[in-house]
C-alpha cells in the first residue's frame, strides 16, 4: 500500500507516551482492586473495561475511518450469545466457546461489511441501526436457542484450566488486561499503513482512492476488526455477569457507545478511557442524576457534537499545546 | 380471505402512522440534508402533552390535540435554531449524532415529566367496531387513514399551489440558485423542520387513541418512518407514503402469519436490502454518466 502520510496528520502525539509511563500506568491499573473498598466498586470498574474493550474497537471505525457504525451491541450480542449458549447449554469450556463466538461475529460482520461498506456516511448509520434492531429481535425470536425476552442465566465465569475468574479482582483483571492488550493492538494498527490508509480516507476518499487505496477493502477490514473487539467485550460479558438478554445488547447499548466516544474524544485511546469512565461513574457517585441519565446522555451528544466535535480529551489535548 | 384482509386493513392503519412519520423524515431531508432521528420523538411528546391537557387541564380533546399539535411544532422550530443551524457546516454523520442526540434528550425529558407509564387518549369517535362488508374497523383507524388522506392533499396543494410551497421546491433544488432570485433559504429549512414536527405530532395524536405511547414510545415507530422514507426514496414525499402503507401491511401480514416477534427484524431488514440495492443503483447510473 501506498505511504498516505502526505495527506494525513501524525498519529496523535498520545500514541508516543515514553514507554516508562506505560507501564507505570498499567502497574496503576492493575493494583486498582487493592485499592477498591468493596466488590460492588470494582463490578463499575470491570463494566467501564468492557465498554473501553468495545469502544476501542468503535473508535476505528468512527475516530480514524470517520465512519459512523451504529451497530457494535450487535455483535457484542452475538459473541455473548454464542459463548452463553455453548457454555450454559452445551457444557463447552469458556476458552473453546470464545473464538467459535468470534469466528461467527466475523461471519456476521463479513455479511454486514461487505454490502455495508459500499454505503456512504448516514446510508451506513442507517443500515448498521437496523442491524442490531434485526439482532435484538432474533435474540427474542428464537426462543429455543436465546431463551427470549428471559435472556440465558447460568453462564458459567470465564477460566483458563483450574483458573477461575469468579472474583470480582480476577475479572477485574481480566477484563482490563483484555483492554491493555487491545491498547497495545490498536496502537500498532493506527500508526500502520491500515492506519495510514483510514485516516486518508477519513479525510477525503476521493482522494484516499485516487492515491491508490482500495477504499472498499480497508473499509471491510476494519469492520471485521472492530467487530472483533465487540466480539471480546460481549463473550467477557457474559462471562462475567454470568447472564445474557436482549436489552443488555441492544441498539441503546450501541447509542450509549457513541455517546462515550463523542463525549471522551474520538481518535485517542485516553478519550475512550474518559468517556466510558465519566458516562459509567457519574450517575454512581452522584445518585440523582440516575434519573436525568437519558437527558444527560442527549445533551452531551447536542452540546459536544455542535461546540466541541473533539470530546473533553480534545480540549485537554489543546491546553496542552498551547 | 377475510382474516388476510383483516390483517391488511390493520397494517394500513400502523402504515399510515409510519407514513406520515416518514413524510416528516423526508420533508426535513428534501430541505436540509439532514436526517432526523428524533422524527419519532416529536410524535411521542405530542401524544403525551394532548394526555395531560385532556386529564390534567380538562381542556376538550380537540383543542388539546391541536394546542399539542402547535407546541411540537415550536419545539421543532427550536431544535432547528439551537441544534442544526449551529452545525449546519458540519458532515452529515455528525448532524445525525446530533439528531440522535436530540432523540435522547427529548426521551430524557419526557420520562422525567410523565414518568414511564404508558398513557393513552380517548378514541375521537368511541370505540365500537364499525362492520364494513366482513371487515371490522375502528373508528380511530378511519381518522388515522383519514389524516394521511388530508395531509398528503395538505401538502401536494402547498407545493403545487402557493408561492411559499414552490419557494421551498427551488430551494431544494438548488440552494444557490434559489438565494440568487431572493428566496430565503434559511426560512424554507426552518419552515420544513416545523412542517415535519407538526406532521409528527398530527401523528401523535392520531395514534394515541390506539395504542398506549410511554415516554419511549415514539423510538421505534420513528425508526420505521425512517424505513418507510428511505424505501420510497429519501426525500420523495409520495415515495415516504407508499414506503409507509407498505411496510405497515408488511409488518401486519408477518405478524399475522409468523409472529409478532418477527415484525422490527422484518422492517429492517428491508431498510437494509434496499440500502444496498440503491448504493448499487446510484453506482451504475453514475458509471452511465460518467461514461
Amino acid at each position: 500500500m501506498m505511504r498516505a502520510g502526505v495527506l494525513s496528520p501524525e498519529p496523535r502525539s498520545t500514541w508516543r507516551a515514553p514507554r516508562l509511563a506505560a507501564f507505570a500506568g498499567l502497574a496503576a491499573v492493575a493494583a486498582v482492586p487493592f485499592v477498591a473498598r468493596n466488590d460492588y466498586q470494582l463490578s463499575v470498574l470491570i463494566t467501564i473495561g468492557i465498554y473501553c474493550i468495545a469502544l476501542l474497537g468503535l473508535d476505528l471505525i468512527k475516530g480514524y475511518t470517520g465512519l459512523l457504525s451504529l451497530g457494535q451491541a450487535g455483535f457484542m450480542g452475538v459473541a455473548a450469545y454464542v459463548s452463553a449458549i455453548l457454555t450454559a447449554r452445551f457444557g463447552w469450556e469458556p476458552l473453546a466457546a470464545l473464538p467459535v463466538a468470534i469466528v461467527a461475529v466475523l461471519a456476521v460482520a463479513a455479511l454486514m461489511a461487505i454490502p455495508g461498506s459500499r454505503l456512504t456516511g448516514f446510508n451506513l448509520a442507517l443500515a448498521t441501526l437496523g442491524f442490531v434492531i434485526i439482532t435484538e429481535g432474533l435474540f427474542l425470536g428464537l426462543r429455543n436457542l436465546t431463551g427470549g425476552a428471559s435472556g440465558i442465566a447460568g453462564v458459567p465465569h470465564f477460566r483458563i484450566g483450574s483458573l477461575v475468574f469468579a472474583s470480582g479482582r480476577a475479572n477485574f483483571w481480566l477484563v482490563w488486561g483484555t483492554c491493555a492488550v487491545l491498547v497495545w493492538v490498536t496502537r500498532n494498527l493506527v500508526s500502520s499503513a491500515l492506519g495510514q490508509a483510514l485516516r486518508t480516507i477519513k479525510q477525503d476518499e476521493l482522494a484516499a482512492a485516487t492515491i491508490g487505496i482500495d477504499v472498499f477493502k480497508v473499509k471491510v477490514h476494519i469492520f471485521l476488526i472492530a467487530s472483533v473487539y465487540s466480539a471480546l467485550a460481549g463473550s467477557l460479558f457474559a462471562h462475567y455477569v454470568q447472564f445474557i438478554a436482549p436489552e443488555m445488547v441492544n441498539w441503546v447499548v450501541s447509542t450509549s457507545l457513541v455517546t462515550m466516544l463523542v463525549l471522551g474524544g474520538e481518535g485517542s485511546v485516553w478519550g475512550v478511557f474518559l468517556g466510558a469512565g465519566l458516562l459509567r461513574l457519574v450517575p454512581e457517585v452522584f445518585n440523582p442524576v440516575q434519573n436525568y441519565l437519558l437527558i444527560i446522555q442527549g445533551l452531551v451528544l447536542v452540546v459536544l457534537m455542535v461546540y466541541l466535535p473533539g470530546g473533553l480529551w480534545g480540549l485537554v489535548e489543546r491546553r496542552v499545546s498551547s | 380471505m377475510a382474516i388476510f384482509l383483516q390483517a391488511v386493513l390493520g397494517g394500513l392503519t400502523s402504515g399510515s402512522i409510519y407514513a406520515l412519520v416518514g413524510i416528516g423524515v423526508s420533508l426535513i431531508f428534501k430541505m436540509s440534508r439532514v436526517l432526523n432521528l428524533a422524527q419519532g420523538e416529536f410524535l411521542a411528546l405530542a401524544a403525551l402533552l394532548a394526555f395531560s391537557l385532556v386529564t390534567a387541564a380538562h381542556l376538550p380533546l380537540a383543542l388539546a390535540c391541536a394546542l399539542a399539535i402547535l407546541g411540537v411544532t415550536a419545539l421543532g422550530l427550536v431544535f432547528e435554531q439551537t441544534a442544526i443551524r449551529p452545525a449546519r457546516s458540519q458532515t452529515m454523520t455528525v448532524l445525525l449524532v446530533i439528531t440522535l442526540g436530540t432523540s435522547i434528550l427529548l426521551r430524557g425529558i419526557a420520562q422525567v415529566v410523565w414518568g414511564k407509564d404508558p398513557m393513552s387518549l380517548p378514541a375521537f369517535s368511541g370505540t365500537d367496531p364499525l362492520l364494513i362488508w366482513e371487515l371490522a374497523v375502528l373508528p380511530q383507524a378511519l381518522w388515522v387513514m383519514g389524516g394521511i388522506l388530508v395531509v398528503a392533499l395538505a401538502l401536494w396543494l402547498f407545493f403545487e399551489r402557493t408561492l411559499v410551497g414552490k419557494a421551498m421546491l427551488a430551494a431544494a433544488e438548488n440552494r444557490a440558485a434559489a438565494e440568487m432570485i431572493g428566496i430565503n433559504v434559511i426560512a424554507m429549512s426552518r419552515l420544513a423542520f416545523g412542517l415535519s414536527a407538526a406532521v409528527g405530532a398530527l401523528a401523535g395524536v392520531l395514534v394515541a387513541p390506539i395504542t398506549f405511547v410511554s415516554y419511549d414510545g415514539g423510538t421505534m415507530i420513528g425508526l420505521k418512518g425512517f424505513v418507510a422514507a428511505t424505501i420510497g426514496g429519501m426525500g420523495r414525499i409520495p415515495g415516504a407514503i407508499a414506503g409507509g402503507l407498505f411496510l405497515g401491511v408488511l409488518e401486519a401480514v408477518i405478524a399475522g402469519y409468523l409472529s409478532s416477534l418477527y415484525k422490527d427484524v422484518t422492517a429492517f431488514i428491508v431498510l437494509i436490502i434496499v440500502l444496498v440495492l440503491r448504493a448499487g443503483l446510484d453506482k451504475r447510473t453514475t458509471l452511465v454518466q460518467a461514461g
